[in-house]
């Protein structure tokens, strides 16, 4: 064997699969992007209209649109980051995936890059094109109400309020926190589009709800245990809104290990597939 | 060049292996035919051999490194043109752009030349979602061979290719031929291939039933009409008398009859064991 190509990662070939992986999917691409695209200018256009013929219009909040848009971003970017995989549904994309000349490694963080990394970064644009194509089509159609704009991507996440949530969540650890989510949610998708390549979204999604069920299960039996449930709760309540920036760099630190395990985890078992069997704990 | 070493290979535990300390070698310079009954394990062998599936016990290697790590280095010496196959929404222009880069002994001069065998060529600005399943095919298998690996597997290539388009895959697996490359044939058209194997391995139930050159089978085995005295492996009956695979006489040599060889190793596997292991 050659010894002096590097076998796990070799820049010339990643640059290989990446192009070979955007080419042949193009069409999957560009219409994920045009959709995108299409739904935001959508929302924003229908948001300003609303805005403006509402009733009590000093009431709304007039950062909505960045909410609006944060809300759609942590959902397209789960929903994109689901189909990561999706070459692995298929017999022929199997075959055709693990038979291709690049490391396991570099087929991974194409497939990341693409549908995770490359996806964000391209919804920030797609909005601020989004936004502009809102305040030029209400301009041509005479309407004078704008909202302001056009939104500067970096604010949506960012300085906004989140109801409830806004003083934890605009701190400097808060922001961090949003930003880190950003990857940690869609992380934990793409390990479901390894584990179940079929119909990857709506599995990974009851799987997460049926941890969150059986912790919340679990928590409550603590509690009936403890006897004090009220007591705990405020002490925890307390020490976080007095300790807001530790407690804010806790929950960032999760989120890292959970992007971290999340990728871990979907290379190993990326790499331990084969082409007939879909299950993941062989 | 692929060792394959005491493989063990089960889809379901239940139902007992697949492959059991299957054991062989598969050497470059031949042309393999491997041939065996449905659910012998002839796609299992190949998805084994080509690092998509892994033994349950045992190692497959090629030129002593393990496959099923599926290293890059292992993967740009090995094609596999599997039975069915996907080809992405682009001109072959493109394609080939695309993927050639992973092979570094690929040729476009060889590419061409592939085409104008299967008769395409001038089809590089084709797409290749316009193309019918025989003519993808064609075009992929051109490029398998335009890669030059040295190790180029076959499940099934004959299937969904019309007449003529046979025996220009039969041009295509001599013209692609060299010493250090080892092709290997999984089919059931036997008769689609007959002509240009130089080994044949016939496999059932975790065994090698035969695994010998074709110059050895003509040496030890005749293929004809039955005569007085003769102790056939197989008997075949034909409108023109019964037809058999019989141990050769001495000098004897017919033309290897593939479906006959075929079905005397399988209803005659100790025959076909006890006279290949004698000495002539």
């Amino acid at each position: 064997m050659n010894t002096t190509v590097n076998q796990t990662f070799n820049w010339s070939r990643f640059t290989a699969t990446l192009r070979k992986e955007v080419v042949e999917n193009w069409r999957a691409i560009l219409f994920t992007l045009l959709g995108t695209y299409g739904l935001l200018t959508m929302l924003m256009i229908l948001g300003n209209i609303a805005f403006y013929n509402a009733n009590e219009r000093e009431l709304i909040d007039t950062m909505l649109p960045q909410k609006v848009v944060y809300a759609f971003l942590s959902i397209a970017t789960i929903v994109v980051a689901s189909l990561s995989f999706k070459k692995l549904t298929s017999k022929t994309g199997r075959t055709e995936m693990f038979t291709s000349p690049s490391s396991s490694l570099e087929k991974f963080i194409v497939n990341g890059v693409i549908y995770v990394l490359g996806y964000i970064i391209a919804f920030f644009i797609l909005t601020q094109l989004a936004d502009l194509t809102r305040f030029g089509a209400l301009k041509v159609l005479g309407f004078h109400g704008f909202l302001p704009g056009p939104i500067n991507f970096t604010n949506v996440v960012g300085d906004f309020t989140f109801g409830i949530g806004s003083e934890v969540l605009n701190t400097t650890w808060g922001k961090a926190y949003l930003w880190i989510g950003l990857l940690a949610s869609p992380s934990v998708y793409v390990l479901g589009s390894v584990v179940w390549p079929r119909l990857s979204l709506l599995k990974t999604f009851a799987f997460i709800y049926a941890i969150e069920i059986g912790i919340f299960i679990l928590a409550a039996i603590f509690f009936t245990i403890c006897g004090n449930t009220e007591t705990i709760l405020k002490t925890v309540g307390l020490w976080v809104m007095n300790h807001i920036d530790q407690s804010m760099l806790i929950a960032a630190m999760v989120m890292v290990v959970q992007t971290v395990v999340s990728w871990g985890l979907a290379w190993y078992l990326f790499k331990r597939k084969d082409v007939i069997s879909l299950k993941w704990w062989k | 060049m692929f060792t394959i070493d005491q493989i063990s290979f089960s889809y379901n535990k239940r139902n007992g292996d697949l492959l059991h300390d299957f054991s062989l070698e598969l050497k470059a310079g031949n042309v393999y035919g491997l041939l065996g009954k449905n659910g012998a394990g002839k796609s299992t062998l190949i998805y084994l051999l080509t690092g998509l599936l892994t033994p349950a016990s045992g190692v497959v290697l090629m030129d002593g490194e393990n496959v099923r790590r599926r290293l890059p280095q292992t993967m740009s010496d090995l094609f596999l043109i599997p039975e069915e196959f996907e080809l992405p929404r682009l001109t072959l222009k493109k394609y080939v752009s695309l993927n050639a880069p992973f092979y570094p002994r690929f040729s476009m001069q060889d590419m061409e030349r592939y085409l104008d065998i299967f008769e395409m060529g001038g089809m590089m600005d084709v797409k290749l979602h316009s193309l019918s399943m025989g003519q993808k095919k064609k075009v992929f298998m051109a490029f398998a061979f335009a890669t030059n690996t040295r190790a180029l597997i076959m499940d099934e290539p004959t299937n969904g290719l019309d007449i003529p388009s046979k025996s220009q895959f039969r041009k295509l697996v001599t013209s692609g031929m060299t010493d250090d490359k080892l092709m290997l044939i999984s089919t059931h058209q036997v008769r689609d291939i007959s002509d240009i194997l130089d080994h044949v391995v016939i496999i059932d139930q975790s065994r090698v039933l035969l695994n010998a050159g074709i110059a050895e089978v003509m040496n030890r085995v005749a293929f004809r009409p039955l005569r007085e005295g003769d102790e056939p492996i197989f008997v075949l009956q034909s409108p023109f008398g019964p037809l058999g695979a019989v141990p050769a006489r001495d000098g004897e040599e017919t033309k290897v009859d593939l479906e006959m060889l075929f079905n005397a190793a399988l209803q005659n596997p100790e025959a076909i064991n006890q006279l290949f292991t004698t000495q002539k």
